[in-house]
């Protein structure tokens, strides 16, 4: 990845210049320590996040049509309150209402078209010519803008596409570091103090557009080199895959003229990847065995409840208990996906890598920065992020007062080449109350979440979990062909 | 789709509709366990059919004779009867269906209440059942032994017999609940009849009409209703045997047909009216000039719109053959505005503004809304329903969950594209005008189409004609065949 020693560079930079300065725009929250950015007073961040929505929104409306579209329909000219921002949120389907079949008929020129139009980076000299997958198409994407493009997980067969660039990327890669870094010192720690010795365990690919994608940059920054970036499969996250079961069951329901057009290079791959479905126990299992190499050892791992529950399990087959070091970092969350826990499930977990306790995360995929779970288990979103909660059913703001239960919504004002405002599939409630968390953080906080029903949320799952079972059912569509 | 709650004792749950358990003429209202109603946040309170179960199957198939001491004739008055008491203005049970139907069914009041009002009874018309009879079976087959001259020089003999079937009805139409009771009647078959749970009570109203025509005729004696929640294993297993059941008619998504199928074994016949999508062709004549697209469009607005599009042949995807240049785009793009119009224009009887709108299809509207590259969106920001015209010669993505009165018409460079888009799920096709309906059916049916109508009848009554390729009326009746002769004085395989 070229830019990485640029990105790292780019943020200790800011960094420095952040240092004793007040924050005048929410992004230079994300340059601050987190316990500066808690004991900012809430009422001084939301002057800074209404300023700061004032100038994204007067940015970014001459550039991004379909933002300007949607004021139209509001009749939105400006923002006076945060409240104003509620109804310019970009629906779940936005970043995914290109049609497919520009991906089947290799039309990647009118797919750039298509995202030129939701970021201010000017995407119309991109030469296309050539790319037969999408992977292919945002490597020539990246080679030649600073854009730095994630994708979703994808389980409905099309993936949300976030325009991200060099930007964001920095502020992503920022919050990964910073999310290591609980509020006075309630765990964690500054890993970059560290100098380069975390040995990193990450149950994925090693690189991608997923989740993968700021820690493939991060890491030299936290375990020092390749060496020690363990993860479970070589090479990179393909959005080709991810997308390959829904794109063979849309060219299903096309009839004769779908399956004529479906993608040859798309079936081209069809073997490796077979191949690859294959020796996916065999990569588990070494996986399994570095951890062991590094037992004793502080390390950072990554992992949804789900995955870690999985290697406490073999773990306890093979009577292993405090893999490693008490000390150790650990980024988790994820719901249960439908799975049965024991009831004991966490203290087995953290038994298991030896560790005394695991701070859990909220985010997702299309919003930069995962919230910290704090001691009284609580997620507390972060300057950047503006929480808005809508009712689930007619879309309305819910009042930012008291205690509210509704559909998360946000602002993420760390988006600054493209529009950050977003629905959730989640409901969530939120405590808005000028009673302050009792771990002391300031401004409001989140518990109980929850998916909101398939029906009412889409059906893109933007979760870990969710992109592999996107990547299994591809798998299982592939070996039947 | 299996409902996904539990049923709750009756009395934990405050006041609900009653939906009787009717087996053979009994009515029972005891034994409540109340359940929600698809739609509408409402309940109904109806028997624990678990209690029941054993007592619904027509155990004794000799029981059936009853049906062979009257006459076809004797069944057809008996209907003709019933249609007259199917008055919604002076019937007390259908006027209590109608209450429970606004609250539970997708459909609007105005589009329910015209169909209570008028679709009921027009099916109970003599002359539309015997045109059922005739076109589908054949009266005489219906009626005794048919006789076949056969070459071995033996006597064939054909004669359709009733059968014991369950049905498992929809409930996005109340006329399904006449369309049952009718081919049951005709074929003289035993049936149960689960109600859905968005219109849980047309059948049980229909029914107990009967009761109170007559309780001991054997078409009221043959006719059982019942509601449980779809799924119910308890009450499944006991009744799909083939000692209790020999044909299954299953009407419904596509989850509750796949869960049906768990039980299909020998001796089990399982009649499939799926799920399915419909379509429209619009031939280039269409967009001559504007008064042409004007006609075609005020067709297309029926298929489109007719019933809140909640039928299976409501027309869905719409391919147009304006060509896809910019002249083309031009007239697609007005074409679109046309329809858009026309349904807008639709009289309250056949369709409204939806009364709920599916929230991943409005979020696709959302987000087509603010951009038209490749989609034009018109109208849908109100959940009025819409027209998206595509850009491109594609459907959007989400084709198969368009609903509520929203149509995707596609420009084409020729029929052939729209030709090769049908398949095995595709029902009903509507095509503009009728000269072009000719030269591609035979295509259209090699490669799936079911049902191939002029624009404008997407959604007229199919029960004279084969459904779903098929003609689900001898399909539920057994053809029970039978030779006469003497072994030396016939040809065959062991005689000759």
């Amino acid at each position: 990845m070229p830019q990485t020693s640029a990105i790292l560079a780019a943020i200790k930079g800011r960094a420095a210049a952040q240092r004793g300065k007040p924050p005048r725009d929410a992004v230079d929250f994300i340059y601050m320590s987190t316990d500066e950015i808690f004991d900012t007073p809430f009422v001084d961040v939301e002057q800074i996040q209404l300023a700061t929505i004032k100038a994204r929104f007067e940015g970014l409306m001459e550039k991004i049509g379909p933002l300007r579209q949607l004021a139209a329909q509001q009749g939105i000219h400006k923002i006076g309150r945060l409240e104003d921002a509620a109804p310019l949120l970009f629906g779940p389907k936005v970043h995914k209402s290109y049609p497919l079949s520009l991906l089947e008929g290799n039309h990647f020129d009118k797919l750039t078209r298509w995202l030129g139009r939701l970021t201010t980076h000017d995407l119309s000299r991109i030469d296309v010519s050539g790319c037969d997958t999408i992977d292919g198409w945002l490597d020539r994407l990246e080679a030649q803008t600073p854009m730095l493009v994630m994708h979703s997980s994808g389980t409905s067969g099309k993936l949300s596409i976030i325009p991200r660039s060099h930007t964001e990327t920095c502020h992503h890669v920022e919050m990964w570091f910073k999310f290591m870094d609980g509020y006075r010192r309630e765990y964690g720690g500054d890993i970059r103090a560290l100098n380069g010795t975390l040995p990193i365990f990450l149950p994925t690919y090693r690189q991608g557009r997923h989740v993968q994608r700021a820690m493939e940059i991060a890491y030299p920054a936290i375990c020092g080199s390749d060496e020690h970036f363990i993860c479970a499969f070589p090479g990179k996250l393909s959005a080709d895959l991810l997308t390959l079961g829904g794109r063979l069951a849309a060219a299903e329901a096309k009839g004769e003229q779908g399956r004529l057009t479906l993608n040859p290079a798309l079936l081209e791959q069809r073997e490796r990847m077979l191949e690859f479905q294959r020796r996916v126990p065999e990569f588990m299992d070494a996986f399994f065995g570095k951890m062991l190499e590094y037992r004793g050892r502080r390390v950072m791992f990554v992992g949804t409840w789900v995955s870690l529950l999985q290697a406490t399990l073999e773990g306890e087959k093979r009577g292993i208990q405090g893999l490693f070091a008490a000390d150790s970092f650990s980024i988790t969350g994820g719901g249960k996906k439908g799975q049965v826990f024991p009831d004991d499930w966490y203290e087995r977990i953290c038994r298991f890598y030896g560790v005394p306790q695991m701070r859990a995360s909220y985010g997702m995929t299309e919003m930069i920065g995962l919230m910290q779970e704090c001691r009284e288990h609580k997620y507390h979103p972060w300057p950047h992020q503006v929480v808005y909660l809508l009712d689930p059913e007619s879309g309305r703001l819910l009042p930012r007062e008291g205690v509210q239960r509704g559909r998360f919504s946000y602002m993420d004002l760390a988006a600054e080449t493209h529009w950050g405002g977003g629905v959730s599939g989640d409901a969530v409630t939120v405590h808005w109350g000028r009673k302050a968390c009792a771990c002391g953080r300031s401004g409001p906080f989140i518990d109980k979440v929850e998916r909101l029903s398939d029906q009412q949320a889409g059906d893109d799952k933007i979760t870990c979990a969710g992109a592999q079972a996107a990547h299994d059912a591809a798998l299982e569509f592939l070996a039947r062909l | 789709m299996h409902e996904q709650q539990q049923a709750v004792p009756v009395a934990s749950a405050g006041r609900s509709v009653i939906v009787p358990l009717i087996i053979r003429g009994e009515i029972i209202q005891s034994d409540l366990v109340t359940f929600p109603a698809r739609h509408g946040g409402v309940t109904f309170a109806t028997p624990n059919a678990r209690r029941y179960a054993h007592c619904l199957p027509l155990a004794n198939p000799s029981d059936l004779r009853d049906y062979y001491q009257i006459s076809l004739d004797d069944i057809l008055d008996f209907l003709v009867a019933l249609g007259a008491r199917l008055d919604f203005r002076k019937n007390p049970y259908l006027q209590e269906c109608f209450e429970l139907s606004m609250a539970a069914s997708g459909l609007t009041e105005s589009i329910l209440r015209h169909m209570f009002e008028k679709g009921l009874q027009r099916m109970f018309r003599r002359a539309q059942l015997e045109e059922i009879i005739d076109r589908n079976i054949g009266r005489e087959y219906l009626e005794g032994w048919v006789r076949v001259p056969l070459l071995s020089g033996a006597l064939g003999e054909v004669r359709a017999f009733g059968a014991r079937g369950i049905h498992i009805v929809p409930g996005n139409a109340v006329l399904a609940a006449g369309v049952t009771v009718i081919r049951c009647a005709l074929t003289r078959s035993d049936a149960i009849i689960k109600s859905p749970s968005n219109d849980p009570m047309t059948h049980a109203a229909v029914v107990r009409t009967m009761i109170d025509m007559d309780r001991n005729h054997p078409v009221t004696r043959h006719l059982s209703v019942a509601y449980w929640k779809g799924g119910d294993q308890d009450i499944e297993q006991l009744l799909y045997q083939p000692r209790n059941v020999e044909k299954i008619v299953a009407w419904g998504g596509m989850n509750s047909i796949k869960h049906i199928a768990r039980y299909i074994q020998p001796g089990i016949d399982l009649i499939t009216l799926e799920p399915k999508l419909s379509s429209s062709i619009i031939g280039r004549e269409a967009f001559s000039d504007e008064a042409t697209m004007r006609d075609a469009a005020a067709l297309l607005a029926l298929d489109v719109g007719g019933l809140n599009q909640e039928a299976c042949a409501s027309s869905r995807v719409v391919y147009a053959d304006t060509g896809t240049d910019d002249v083309g785009l031009e007239r697609v793009n007005r074409f679109g505005q046309l329809l858009y119009e026309a349904v807008m224009r639709l009289p309250e009887q056949i369709s409204t503004k939806p009364k709920e709108f599916n929230q991943n299809l409005a979020s696709e509207l959302d987000a087509l809304s603010l951009d038209d590259l490749y989609f034009k969106l018109i109208g849908g920001l109100d959940r009025e329903g819409a027209v998206i015209v595509s850009q491109i010669p594609e459907p959007v993505d989400f084709a198969r969950e368009l609903s509520g009165r929203v149509a995707n018409i596609v420009p084409v460079d020729d029929v052939d594209t729209a030709i090769r888009s049908v398949n095995a799920y595709t029902q009903t096709i509507g095509i503009y005008p009728d000269r072009l309906k000719e030269q591609i059916r035979d295509r259209l049916a090699l490669h799936g189409a079911q049902r191939v109508v002029s624009l404008g009848l997407a959604l007229s009554p199919m029960l004279s004609l084969p459904q779903d390729a098929m003609e689900p009326l001898r399909r539920m009746c057994r053809w029970v065949a039978g030779e006469t002769g003497r072994a030396d004085r016939t040809t065959g395989i062991l005689a000759d």
